[in-house]
């Protein structure tokens, strides 16, 4: 038993110490030939930017790998722990916790800000206007008419809202008590559980109110809107007197204009300090995003084809971030 | 009632009666109904509020401690020289070599020697002569078949990532139940540590430790495949212990006779005797590493898994069929070639002459010419043309000027678009809604507000008084101990909201499952044509009834319990053919020769015989439905322990995430340990052990 503990032990000490040696890294300006380590998610638009700014990194000299990953916290601690070097999509409402978790523990820097704004909020199809005439504006909810027309057996003659996975944390339950809706949340499993039974509702034109994000497919392929709750501002999610009760928080919709940013590990500019440059010049819009989905979604391009079909079309604003290396 | 069927008990000899020989039986199967309607409409309100839930000062709070020590493994040096971390990574890197290994050989070459990936032409044809070898020219056909599927439909990049993955994973998970098993059955005192052990990580969800492994890993294409490795190997240790254990003593006694070394005697008296079982640990190993493709691919695994996921993401369930059939192709590949090995060994020694033999290395240096030729004639004999981008030595694709990318062309076809139009009809069907609302409101909702109602401590004293039944005080005691714990979690609401839904799919499951059973016993044919359904559902990934289910019946219990109910009913029809046909011929002869008719024989022979049986298939049948069960919150609706798991993994909150596991991995435990004990007492009573 003590001979195989001293083993073991020979064995461990042998692993570090054999696998020290490489990971040191150079002082000098010239990149590291380790490959840049980028994570694939689920969804178009970030697969599809993935490839991008992977073959944007290529062309200034670097090399890529990639990985698939959950977009949830286990990529953000795989980026404190430099497993990932980047993160290209970093959405304020969804991933904003575990990025700037990580950003005050110091081991993930806050790279740079791309021009899209993104919004998250409640969303309808067109043709639920007929059924609740007040739409946008969210007070069409109060109608009689409305609410029991998005009711189903479970929700007690509420309406019924479809919202995110739970851990997306929204704060739906809270908004619904602060604005007295006559709606029960039922929460989907998956952003693609939303989708599929949007696409089952819309096929035959049942009333749905689900929770929705822009930039994605979701504009391009079909025809709604987002209801318009109170807008949101300073003191709504932590002020009770804030807005129109005067009781509660979260009497308003979600922020209209969150970020969208590029995270890295924090070791990534003194590794790689021209793709840095390069990867921090990089500036995705709202519709270079949305592009990006509805070329793979719609359009049905290849991943290949729809990421290359985006570089030649956007070959002047690629070309001078690429040229920001030294 | 005739004098014929009245002479059946004494050509079966039982002598037990009924009562005592089935009572265990009726408790578990009509107990928690009795029960429950009991508590609900009678005393309802009796308990005080402690007895229904803890308060949350008596819960302790244990995943606060692992979460300390998680975090201590993580950060904090040990010995002053590294940390856990460090060393679990250096050892996990290992891995990474015949990763790249397989990789090489099967898509990327090896680039320092010049040697190219093994052409797709190839491929086909080596494993249908590697089919042809083992068993003859039908499964040379249906080998070569199932890889020119991996070609033709424009996967064959995806699959050989997955298939390398699995060609590492499958040996290491095989090697590891081995050897823990094959030490557990030579020593009582490594038994004692490692079943209880096996029977938790069955039961755990598999994703209580991915969290773990993205850590003490990293995110990468070997975590994914670690974590198939810890899914995979149970079941290999089980059988190895069940095989050397059940080997008959004479034939040790004969090896040591005949004055075996210690190694000859495992090597030539005990594995080929144990043959069978362990043959069936490795179907085991093969189905389990398949059935983790999907979710490996959530912590890095690229391949099929990733592919799967990114095109149901986008609604493309015709695509991700195809690569769905793709999954389940390998698995049939890799079992049967294994099973056809295992068969032949023995023969082989003797019979085949030199000549014969060297038949088949002919024909595979045949295929090899073939295909060096072929590949000088064109590149399409290489890489099948899937119409993949062409990379430059950088791995970067080549633009036209047009903007358009270089691409191979494109020789594969689809059959999505059939698929997507069944789809399309399954989005409008609106006649399903009644059906829908009726189930929902008179049958779930009331199932699930009886089950939430239930007080934990009524629920210790009924499983403490089912085990009581069984077995007696032992069983009782250690049955209602794992509800303490789910009481003493805090997560008793959350457990019974899980547990409503897991016993309305088992129900469903066991009936639907045991008469297909039964119609599939009836005739070898049958049999076989049920073996490959039952295959091609257990290997299919899970992921792919999420959407139409949704799209059918709208997110929900009744979706989530639709999709719930496929995959736990393949063990139920396994175990039920597995009991009917083991029942001895004398004892059917015995009941013909006294004149009871087909139907007879059935009802009053073979299923009370195969009844034991059976019942462990039922225990299957609860595993695998609680591992449903955490796939079925991915569609959402359902309240119960998958949101929670999924939460803790999004705040990274490890210790949360293993005391949630191990409730459900309690769920599973309970029936089991009332389960497999009247199994046992039962099949000793029927003399079939």
């Amino acid at each position: 038993m003590k001979k195989l503990f001293l083993m073991l032990c020979a064995v461990a000490m042998l692993a570090v110490a054999c696998g020290d040696s490489s990971d040191s890294t150079s002082d000098s300006a010239a990149d590291s030939a380790d490959p840049i380590v980028i994570p694939i998610h689920n969804w178009t638009s970030q697969i599809v930017g993935a490839e991008i700014v992977g073959q944007i990194l290529q062309m200034s000299g670097a090399n890529v790998e990639y990985i698939t990953s959950d977009s949830g916290a286990p990529v953000y601690e795989a980026m404190c722990l430099g497993d990932v070097s980047l993160v290209h999509e970093v959405w304020e409402s969804s991933f904003g916790v575990p990025f700037e978790e990580n950003v005050a523990k110091g081991c993930v820097v806050d790279a740079a800000t791309h021009d899209t704004k993104t919004r998250e909020e409640w969303w309808y199809p067109a043709y639920l206007v007929d059924t609740c005439p007040g739409l946008p504006n969210w007070e069409a909810l109060l109608e009689e008419a409305c609410y029991s027309a998005l009711a189903t057996p479970d929700t007690d003659g509420n309406a019924r809202y479809l919202g995110g996975p739970v851990e997306w944390q929204k704060k739906d339950p809270e908004r619904i008590a602060a604005l007295n809706l006559p709606v029960t949340v039922v929460n989907a499993g998956s952003a693609d559980a939303i989708w599929a039974e949007l696409a089952a509702a819309y096929a035959s034109e049942e009333p749905i109110m689900n929770f929705n994000w822009t930039p994605n497919f979701i504009d391009a392929v079909y025809d709604g809107a987002f209801v318009e709750f109170p807008d949101y501002e300073d003191g709504c999610f932590d002020d009770p007197a804030w807005g129109t009760n005067p009781d509660s928080t979260y009497d308003c919709g979600n922020p209209k204009g969150a970020y969208l940013k590029i995270g890295t590990w924090e070791g990534f500019e003194a590794k790689w300090p021209n793709a840095y440059k390069v990867l921090t010049s990089i500036n995705f819009t709202n519709l270079d995003l949305a592009t990006m989905a509805a070329q793979g979604d719609i359009d049905g391009m290849s991943v290949a084809d729809n990421a290359a079909k985006w570089l030649a079309d956007n070959s002047d604003r690629v070309d001078a971030w690429v040229a920001t290396a030294g | 009632m005739t004098a014929a069927a009245k002479a059946q008990p004494e050509s079966l000899e039982i002598e037990v009666p009924f009562w005592r020989s089935t009572r265990g039986l009726i408790a578990i199967a009509v107990g928690p109904f009795v029960a429950l309607q009991i508590l609900k409409r009678v005393i309802g309100d009796a308990f005080p509020d402690w007895a229904k839930l803890l308060p949350d000062s008596v819960v302790p709070n244990i995943s606060e401690k692992i979460n300390q020590f998680t975090d201590h493994l993580k950060e904090d040096q040990f010995l002053g020289l590294f940390n856990f971390r460090q060393l679990s990574r250096r050892i996990a890197g290992w891995l990474d070599w015949p990763l790249d290994f397989f990789d090489g050989i099967l898509r990327t070459g090896d680039g320092s020697f010049g040697i190219p990936a093994v052409p797709w032409v190839a491929f086909v044809g080596l494993t249908a002569i590697l089919g042809w070898y083992l068993k003859g020219w039908r499964l040379a056909a249906m080998a070569g078949g199932c890889v020119f599927y991996l070609a033709v439909f424009g996967m064959w990049d995806n699959a050989m990532l997955t298939l390398g993955a699995v060609l590492v994973a499958v040996p290491a998970a095989g090697l590891l139940g081995f050897g823990l098993g094959l030490l557990a059955a030579k020593q009582r005192w490594f038994e004692k540590i490692l079943v209880p052990y096996l029977n938790i990580l069955q039961a755990f969800p598999h994703f209580s430790y991915l969290l773990p492994v993205a850590v003490f890993v990293g995110l990468s294409h070997k975590a994914g495949v670690i974590a198939t490795i810890i899914f995979a190997f149970p079941p290999m240790a089980r059988l190895t212990i069940l095989g050397i254990r059940g080997i008959a003593p004479e034939i040790i006694e004969a090896g040591e006779m005949a004055g075996a070394t210690p190694f000859q005697m495992l090597w030539k008296v005990e594995l080929p005797a144990a043959r069978r079982a362990l043959m069936v640990g490795v179907n085991q190993v093969i189905m389990g590493c398949l059935g983790m493709v999907v979710i490996a691919s959530f912590i890095g695994t690229n391949g099929l898994g990733q592919e799967l996921r990114g095109a149901l993401n986008s609604l493309k369930i015709g695509e991700g069929l195809e690569i769905g059939i793709a999954v389940v192709v390998l698995a049939i590949l890799l079992d049967r070639l294994s099973q056809a090995w295992s068969d032949r060994e023995p023969e082989h020694r003797e019979e085949v002459s030199t000549g014969e033999r060297f038949k088949y290395v002919y024909a595979a240096a045949g295929v090899v010419v073939f295909s060096i030729i072929a590949g000088f004639v064109t590149d399409s004999s290489k890489i099948y043309p899937d119409a993949r981008p062409i990379l430059d030595e950088a791995g970067r694709t080549i633009t036209n000027a047009d903007g358009t990318i270089q691409k191979l062309d494109d020789w594969t076809v689809s059959f999505s678009g059939i698929t997507d139009s069944v789809i399309d009809w399954v989005k409008t069907q609106d006649a399903v809604d009644a059906f829908r609302d009726f189930v929902l409101v008179q049958i779930l909702l009331p199932m699930h507000d009886a089950f939430v109602a239930v007080p934990w401590i009524a629920g210790l004293v009924l499983i403490g008084g089912i085990g009581w039944a069984v077995k007696g005080p032992k069983l009782a005691a250690s049955a209602s101990a794992l509800v303490a714990v789910l009481a003493f979690s805090g997560w008793w609401f959350e457990a019974m909201e899980t547990t409503y839904l897991v016993f309305a799919a088992v129900v469903i499951c066991m009936t639907s499952g045991v008469l297909i059973g039964i119609w599939a016993s009836g005739s070898e044919r049958r049999v076989k044509l049920t073996q490959v359904v039952l295959d091609t559902f257990q290997t299919m990934p899970s992921f792919i009834y999420l959407l139409p289910v949704i799209m059918l019946f709208r997110i929900g219990p009744v979706a989530a319990l639709t999709a719930m109910v496929i995959y736990p009913t393949v063990p139920a029809v396994r175990y039920t053919m597995l009991g009917l046909r083991g029942v001895p011929e004398d004892k059917i002869e015995a009941a013909k020769t006294s004149g009871c008719t087909e139907r007879q024989v059935l009802w009053k022979v073979k299923m009370p015989l195969a009844l034991p049986e059976i019942l462990l298939g039922l225990n299957q049948t609860i595993l695998y439905t609680l591992f449903m069960v955490m796939i079925a919150a991915f569609i959402g609706g359902i309240n119960g322990l998958g949101r929670p798991l999924f939460l803790s993994i999004t705040n990274s909150d490890m210790g949360a995430g293993i005391v949630i596991g191990l409730c459900v991995a309690c769920l599973g435990l309970i029936p089991d340990r009332l389960i497999t004990s009247w199994a046992s007492d039962r099949k000793t009573q029927l003399g079939l052990d």
